[in-house]
This record gives structure tokens, sequence and C-alpha cells, in this order.
């Protein structure tokens, strides 16, 4: 059982890493494509249609994909004037109030935002930034977003959880073990 | 509810699950939904919440974000930023506290072209502390003078802010830029002056190289090779703005895309540092985007339960003499603006404040400078402001406390600055002036 | 009865979010949709009905909106068809570049014919009433090089807004762009954009004047605005509430065109004083680029679903019928005409 759960929170907290290389690699991508188009437009008046829809729709993957790593590697800036003086126990404790906001945030995106996904397909809407692209997939990060902070959020809560009551991890995802 | 109690579970929460230790994103986005429920129609601000981070991920203007971070990822992790440091320090460091001054110029010429405070704040942090620590700067002098100048872009145009600040209160925003320079520059000499009188004081704040150790006129100029390629991708962000060949959003990817090129011609694209780079650029982009969520979720929550317009009619309807309902409403943009981005507050009491001002027979265009510094402030103010927390962020190695010590004298010097704008207003408006004739 | 009695007095706060900032003058258009609308429903409900006013789309982005208002987030939205776009395709009418003969005639078709009832179809689908279309002022060319041809279009780089004029603009040897409202005062400062199709107002509100060398005339089209109530929010409200904010928006409907109207003297006075230079068209010119632009983004409009293609056949035999019973209609754009 033990070894499921951690084999289950070792799982997320590798997908959540993952993301570093494929969102890398978009913005990268981005990076090349745009200049490409500054180039296009400024020595040809020939700037590509899809620059503005593929940068605001990879800017939404962006900003969406990486809050699960970032709650994996502990990068989520706290207030920590008084924190750091707390015992573990205690630290732990204060993070599953966090996580307890977290869930609240991730609930809502992954069920209003898979509510949207389902409406916009529905309808047919149709980003309007030159892209002709539906705008249920540009949606689609919100509900993964939602679910990829989430699910770590609760990688991290049984972790605190198992601290709380035996002062030691169970898995600690910024190490990976 | 009493709109006065609303206020206070409102601003108490935040107090209380920030000082406590809970991460700011997760404290801002979670009251604001649980709020939304009670006070808000229930379910349907749920809607609010999502439609409302989703535009604002996705706002064109945020589409910098990313590229500039990965930008500066690459000038880091390729030594581009180092060589170019290293550049300043053979010519400069016989000064004490000259690189402190480099910084403050670099920073308020990037901050001003991208002219979003986080955009500056965490590409600048990223390149500039390492260089600065490695050479014996204090790093609370380093801090400083970084996350003064990043939020110089409000104030240096072109500025987004005063855009937004024109459109609300129908001034000229080709005046309000011309009315930004002087002060802006005004604020960046003050920084200089600052961190040289205090390297001055004390040497080891802003150590110089010795008199024996300086370097010769030789390596002076051999150095200036390190520089070539940093300069050409400086020059593609700030040369394609300029001359129009870009937006400053582009200008990110132009930029990203010049600094892979340099990098690649360094040789220095291997796995490993394009592991770093990636790390870097996630761990900063994730963390940015997750603290904008929940500041703007929070912000229509101070807007939609009429907790702003309440505390912005307390000032107004109090009938005091002009001077003092132009300093309170100042006062008010400042201390609000330690818990919301201010760009907000502007949006949320513009209908209540501006034409109380006008009325008042203020010149907008003077106020409107005076707000862009009144954002500068709101954005450096502990314990809440988003420049602190991206510093935070891209120094992970620091305690908050460290960060809230760093920014006391540049907040100092920006209000100071507020006071000059106030006595001498031609400061502001002559260039407008000028423009006119 | 009691019932009745009870729902008299029932008071109701609406929500009011607007796109546009509070309006500066008491005569122009938007001030009517928004300001004057909300004052007179409580005027008139005796207070019965009392509005929470957001300017500036404080809490959702402006495309957003369309959903906060379907799901009942809000309860009215001052916004323009445009913004809708994406969701609501039909709003697309608005954009078309010649599609009608003046403030009059705008109302005429959005009111009195089947455009207007298939648009109005439209929103309510997507859960949304129409209560106040507004002009305001005029749409058109703004550009820093004078387009007085359709060769002069070639070389250029032009913002668009809708999707629907990419190919009318490549046609024509012009590149697009697509820079947000608040870039395009940079954009065309530095050159980044050579001109851009927008409403003649935001000379005035974006300060565009400042920017802009030369405003091509003929006009592509009115720029319209329209208030419109959330339909869950509408079915709460008793009857004769109903009739009120329907009578007042309609009567606000009509006021606006005479500030319409004004508001393109205004603006028209202000660019002459700024130096900005009038482009006039010569007959032929102007028939080509009618031509290509009904040929293209008409086309494009007419193609995306069954409702669009109705409205653009509807707008053909209406804008003609009109020109009948109004020979003066005809005349409409001589007076941009070289
Ligand atoms: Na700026
Ligand atoms: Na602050």
């Amino acid at each position: 059982m033990k070894q499921v759960v951690i084999r289950t929170m070792s799982g997320i907290t590798k997908i959540n890493k993952a993301m570093v290389w494929v969102i890398g690699t978009l913005i990268a991508f981005v990076s090349i494509l745009l200049f490409f188009d500054v180039l296009m437009r400024y020595f040809f008046n020939a700037p590509t249609v899809w620059a503005f829809d593929l940068s605001t729709w990879s800017t939404g993957i962006i900003a969406f994909g990486l809050g699960g790593y970032a709650l994996a590697m502990g990068h989520h800036v706290r207030v920590d004037v008084f924190f750091e003086n707390y015992s573990r126990k205690q630290k732990s404790v204060v993070d599953l109030v966090g996580m307890a906001l977290l869930f609240v945030m991730a609930v809502t995106l992954i069920w209003v935002g898979m509510d949207y996904v389902i409406h916009y397909y529905q309808v047919g809407a149709m980003s309007s930034g030159g892209m002709e692209m539906p705008l249920w997939i540009q949606w689609l990060i919100v509900p993964i977003g939602g679910a990829l902070i989430g699910l770590q959020g609760l990688v991290r809560s049984i972790n605190n959880i198992h601290i709380i009551v035996t002062g030691e991890d169970l898995y600690n995802a910024e190490e990976g073990r | 509810m009493d709109i006065g109690v609303i206020a206070i579970i409102l601003f108490g929460s935040l107090f209380l699950f920030l000082f406590l230790g809970v991460q700011v994103s997760f404290a801002m986005g979670g009251i604001s939904i649980i709020m939304g429920l009670i006070f808000w129609d229930g379910f349907s601000s749920l809607d609010g919440f999502v439609l409302g981070s989703y535009e604002h991920a996705t706002q064109s203007i945020l589409t910098a974000l990313p590229l500039y971070i990965f930008m500066a990822a690459v000038l880091m992790y390729s030594d581009l930023a180092e060589d170019m440091y290293e550049v300043i320090y053979r010519w400069f460091g016989g000064i004490r506290g000259g690189l402190a001054a480099g910084t403050s110029v670099v920073s308020a010429v990037f901050a001003s072209m991208v002219g979003v405070v986080s955009v500056a704040t965490a590409a600048l942090g990223m390149v500039a502390r390492p260089s600065m620590l490695k050479r014996g700067y204090d790093d609370k002098l380093t801090l400083g003078v970084i996350m003064a100048g990043g939020v110089l872009g409000v104030l240096i145009p072109p500025s987004i802010v005063m855009i937004v600040y024109a459109s609300e209160s129908g001034e000229s925003a080709g005046a309000l830029f011309m009315a930004g320079i002087l002060p802006g520059i005004l604020a960046a000499i003050l920084f200089i002056i600052y961190s040289l009188v205090l390297c001055f004081i004390k040497p080891e704040k802003g150590p110089n190289i010795e008199v024996g150790h300086r370097f010769t006129w030789a390596e002076k100029f051999w150095s200036l090779k390190g520089i070539i390629l940093p300069a050409v991708v400086i020059f593609l962000v700030l040369g394609s703005i300029y001359l129009g060949v870009a937006t400053p959003t582009e200008a990110g990817a132009v930029g990203a895309a010049g600094a892979l090129f340099a990098a690649g011609t360094r040789k220095k694209l291997n796995m490993e540092n394009i592991k770093s780079i990636f790390l870097m650029t996630a761990r900063l982009s994730g963390m940015i985007f997750w603290i904008l969520i929940g500041a703007v979720a929070y912000a229509r929550i101070v807007a939609v339960t009429g907790v702003g317009d309440w505390l912005a009619g307390m000032i107004t309807e109090t009938g005091f003499n002009r001077w003092i309902i132009l300093i309170l409403i100042l006062l008010f943009f400042l201390i609000l603006g330690m818990f919301i981005d201010t760009v907000a507050v502007l949006l949320i009491t513009a209908p209540l404040f501006l034409p109380v001002l006008t009325a008042l027979d203020f010149n907008m265009i003077w106020f409107g400078i005076l707000f862009c510094i009144a954002v500068c402030i709101g954005n450096l103010t502990p314990p809440f402001g988003v420049s602190l927390f991206i510093m935070k962020g891209v120094a992970g190695d620091l305690n908050i406390r460290s960060i809230y010590a760093a920014v006391w004298p540049f907040i100092f010097l920006l209000l100071l600055l507020l006071i000059i704008i106030i006595l001498i207003p031609e400061i502001a408006l002559l260039l407008p002036a000028l423009m006119m004739d | 009865d009691e019932a009745a009695e009870e729902a008299e007095e029932e008071t109701y706060t609406l929500t009011y979010h607007s796109s546009y900032p509070p309006s500066e003058y008491e005569w122009e258009p938007k001030y009517q949709a928004q300001e004057r609308f909300m004052e007179l429903v409580e005027e008139r409900t005796d207070g019965r009905v009392t509005f929470d006013v957001y300017y500036s789309d404080q809490l959702f982005g402006q495309d957003e909106s369309a959903d906060a208002l379907a799901r009942g987030t809000i309860d009215i939205q001052n916004t323009s068809p445009s913004y809708w776009v994406e969701r609501i395709p039909e709003g697309a009418i608005a954009s078309l570049p010649y599609w009608n003969m003046g403030e009059e005639h705008t109302r005429h078709l959005l009111r009195e014919t089947e455009v207007g009832a298939l648009y109005e179809e439209a929103l309510e689908d997507y859960g949304v009433k129409p209560l106040t279309f507004w002009s305001s002022s005029t749409t058109g060319y703004m550009s820093t090089s004078p387009i007085a041809e359709v060769e002069d279009m070639e070389g250029m780089v032009m913002n668009i807004v809708s999707n629907l004029t990419i190919d009318f603009n490549q046609s024509m040897g012009s590149g697009v762009a697509s820079l947000p409202a608040a870039e395009q005062y940079e954009g065309l400062l530095r050159g980044t954009i050579d001109a851009m199709q927008f409403p003649y107002y935001t000379l005035d509100t974006y300060n565009f004047v400042e920017v802009v060398d030369y405003l091509s005339v003929p006009t592509l089209n009115p720029a319209l605005g329209m208030v419109a109530i959330s339909e869950s929010t509408w079915e709460e409200l008793p009857e004769d509430i109903q009739a009120i904010m329907q009578e007042t928006a309609l009567e606000m409907e009509k006021d606006a065109m005479e500030g319409s109207q004004r508001y393109t003297r205004e603006i028209f006075d202000l660019a002459e004083e700024e130096g900005t230079e009038f482009v006039p068209m010569s007959e032929e010119e102007f028939d080509e680029l009618e031509q290509i632009s009904q040929e293209k983004i008409w086309r494009n409009f007419a193609s995306m679903n069954e409702r669009t293609e109705e409205m653009v056949e509807t707008l053909l035999v209406e804008n003609e019928k009109w020109i009948e019973e109004n020979p003066e209609a005809d005349n409409y754009m001589d007076q941009y005409l070289d």
C-alpha cells in the first residue's frame, strides 16, 4: 500500500518535472517563430497571420502548465518572516493550509475550465487571432494546468501529513524521493 | 453585510495567511474564490475567477514575460551576461559602487523599453545579481538597485501604465510619455548618487579595485571583445523597438533568438546549459504567472465587493483643502498598492478620483506622473509587492526579510522624487510644453 | 393580489459592466447607452432597479465578457459586437466594410429587417439579449501614409481586428498585423504598423490623432456598440420593469444617433486642427475597393455558417430596397469622394 502511494506520488512529480522540457522547447520554438514573423513583416511586408494567436496561446500553456512544476520544486513564493522559525511540523501544518487554498483554485480551474472547453466545442467558437484555431483547444490548458498543480498539491499534502504524524518525509518531491 | 466588515475580512485574511507563511499565489487566489462565493452571487463568481485568470494569462503584453525570462536565462548560462559585467568592472571598477551605478543605468534602459515591471525585475535579477555578488558587492545594495531599476519602466516611456492612464483620464499618451522622461532620469540619477555615496562611506558595500590591481588600458580594451555578443543582443532588443521593427513584446522573441544565436556562436549550447536554461525559465515563469493569477483575482474581489469604491469615497467626500485631497489620494494609491496591482487600483477608482482632481483644477498630466511614481513605489513596498516576490523567486537562497531590508532606501528615494515633482511640477511639464510648441 | 404587490416591492441591483471608461461628454452616444440609461431606469422604476457599475472591463476581458454575461456572473455588458465574434461570429456583420449608409440605416437594418433579427437570434442562442445598439461616429483607415486608391495598400502593414480581412488585405499587397489596442499607439509612432482600421473616435479617446497622419474617407462603416443583458437576469425581472428597461433602451438608441453624427463632426474638426490630412477617393477607386471587400470579406463572413450566409443575402436585398425608398442614400458616400 505504502509503496503504491509513494509510486503514485513519484509518478505525478515526474510528469510535472517533465513539463520543463515540454515548455522549455515550446518557448524556444515560439521565440524563433516570432523572430521570423518580425523579419517577414519588416523586410518583406509579409508577416505570418498566426503569430499573434501562437504567442497568446503558448503564453496560456506556459502560465497554467508550469504551476505544478513550480510547486514540485517548492518555488511558489511565501512571506517567510515567521515561517523560517517554525519547526518542521509547524511548517507542514501551514503548508497544508496553503494546499487547501490551492485546492480551491485547482478544483475551480478543472471544473469550470472543463465546462468552458465543452461549451466552446459545442458552440464551435474560433479564435480571432489569425490562426482559425478552435477556442476549446486553447482552453484545454486551463483544466490540465489545474490538474497538474492540484495533483502535485495532493502529493505535497500527503507528505505534509506524514511529516506531522511521523516527523519524517514520505516522499519529498523536491529531492525526488 | 456592512462594507467595513467585508473590508476587514478581505484585508485581514490576506494579512493573516501571508504572515502565517502560506504561498502568496494560493493565499490571494484561494481567498478571492471563497470571498467570491460568499459575497458575489455564489457559484457564478467561479466563472469570474476562471475567465479572469485566462484573460490575464493570455493578454498580449504578458506574452513578453516568458520570452524575456528565456533570453535572460540564455545570457546567464552562456556566460554572456558575466562577460558584459566584466567589461563594466574593468572600466568602472576603479570607482567604489561603480557596478551598482552601472546596473542602475542598465536597469533603467532595459526596464524602460520592456515596460512591464515583473519582466524587467526577473530578467535583471537573473543577469545582474550573480555578477555583482561575485565582485564583492553587498547583496542588500545589489537587490535594491535591481528592484528599483526594474520599476522605472513604468515612468520612462514607452509605458503601458501611461497608456491605461491616458485612456482613463482622456489626457494625451504622447504628452504623458514626454512628461515621464525627466522624472525617470532623475530617479535613475538619485539611485546612482545613493549607490556611489553609500559605497564611498562604506567601501565594503561596493569595493573598488585597489590601485595596484587596476586593469591596464590594454586589458580594458581587450575586454571589449567580450561585450560584442551581449551588446549585439541588447542592440537587437532596444534597436528593434526603437526603430519600429518589433513591438516591445515581439522584441522579447528577437532578444531570445539573438541570445540563442550568440550562445551558439560561443559553443555554449550544450545539454547541461540547455537544461539549466529550461529549469530557470520554467521555475520563474511558473512562479510569476501564478502570483499574477492570484493577484488579479484578488483585485477583482476588491472591486466587486465595493471595498475599493468605499475606501475611495471616504476621501472624495471629506471636502478638505485640494492639496490634502491630492495627498490623501496618493497615500491611498500607496497603501492599496501594497496589496493589489496599482493599475487595478486606478481602474477601480478612476471614475471617482479623476473627476474630483479635474474639478480641483490639478494638471492631469502632472498627476499622471505622480500616479506612475506611486505605481513604482507600490510594487516595492513591503510586506507585499510584485517586485519583492519576484526577487524572492530569483534569489531563492534568501529570506524575504533581506529583500524587505534591501528595498527601503530606494522607496525613500522614490518618495523623495514624488515630493520633488509635487513641489516642482515643471520637471514633468517642461517637455510636454516644448513638444506642443 | 399579494404576489404582485410583493413583486412590486422587490428591488434589483444589476451589475453593469462596460468595456469603456466613463463618458466624457453628455452628448456622446456612449453616454446615452450607459450613464443616461442607468439614470433613467433608476428614475422610472422609482429605485426598484439600481446599478452597480464597473468601467473599463475591470472584472473580465472584453472577449470573455460574453460568457460572464451568458452565465449571469454579470447582468449587463456594454461592448462592441466585434469583441464577441470568437463566440458569436454573426457580430462580424458590424465590421463588414461599406455594409450600410449611416446611422439611420444601421438602426433600420438591425431593428426592422431580417439582418438584425438573425443577429438577435444568435445572441439569444448564446444566452444574451441586446438592449441598445449604439453607433459611435464611424470606422475607417487611419494611417501614416495616404490611402487614396487600392494600389496605395501595397507594401503597407495593416493592423487588423478580424480574421475575415486577412485575404482582403493580402490580395491588395499589404501585410497584416494584430497588435492589441494598447500597442497601436506605439506601433504607429515607431512605424511597426502603417495603418489600422479602427473607430475614428479613438483619435480622441486614445489620442491616436497624435500619431495618425492621414484619415481615409470614405469611411468603412459606423462604429457599433451594444448594450446586452443576460437572458437569465432578464427572465427574473417582472414584466413592468422589463417594459421600462426596453423602452428606455430604445429611446437611448435613438438619442445616440444624433450624438454619433455630432461625434463624427467633432472628430473631423479635431483631426483638422491637429493637421491630420483627409484623403478622399475617386469614384472608380471606391467602387473597386468596395467590390474587393465584397468578394473577400463579405464572402468570408457569409461562409461562416448558415445564419451569416442568410444575413449577407438579406443585407444585399435590403440595401437595394433602402436606396429605392430613400434615393438620397445613394449619395451617402459622395460626401467623401473626389
Ligand atoms: Na517604459
Ligand atoms: Na507593495
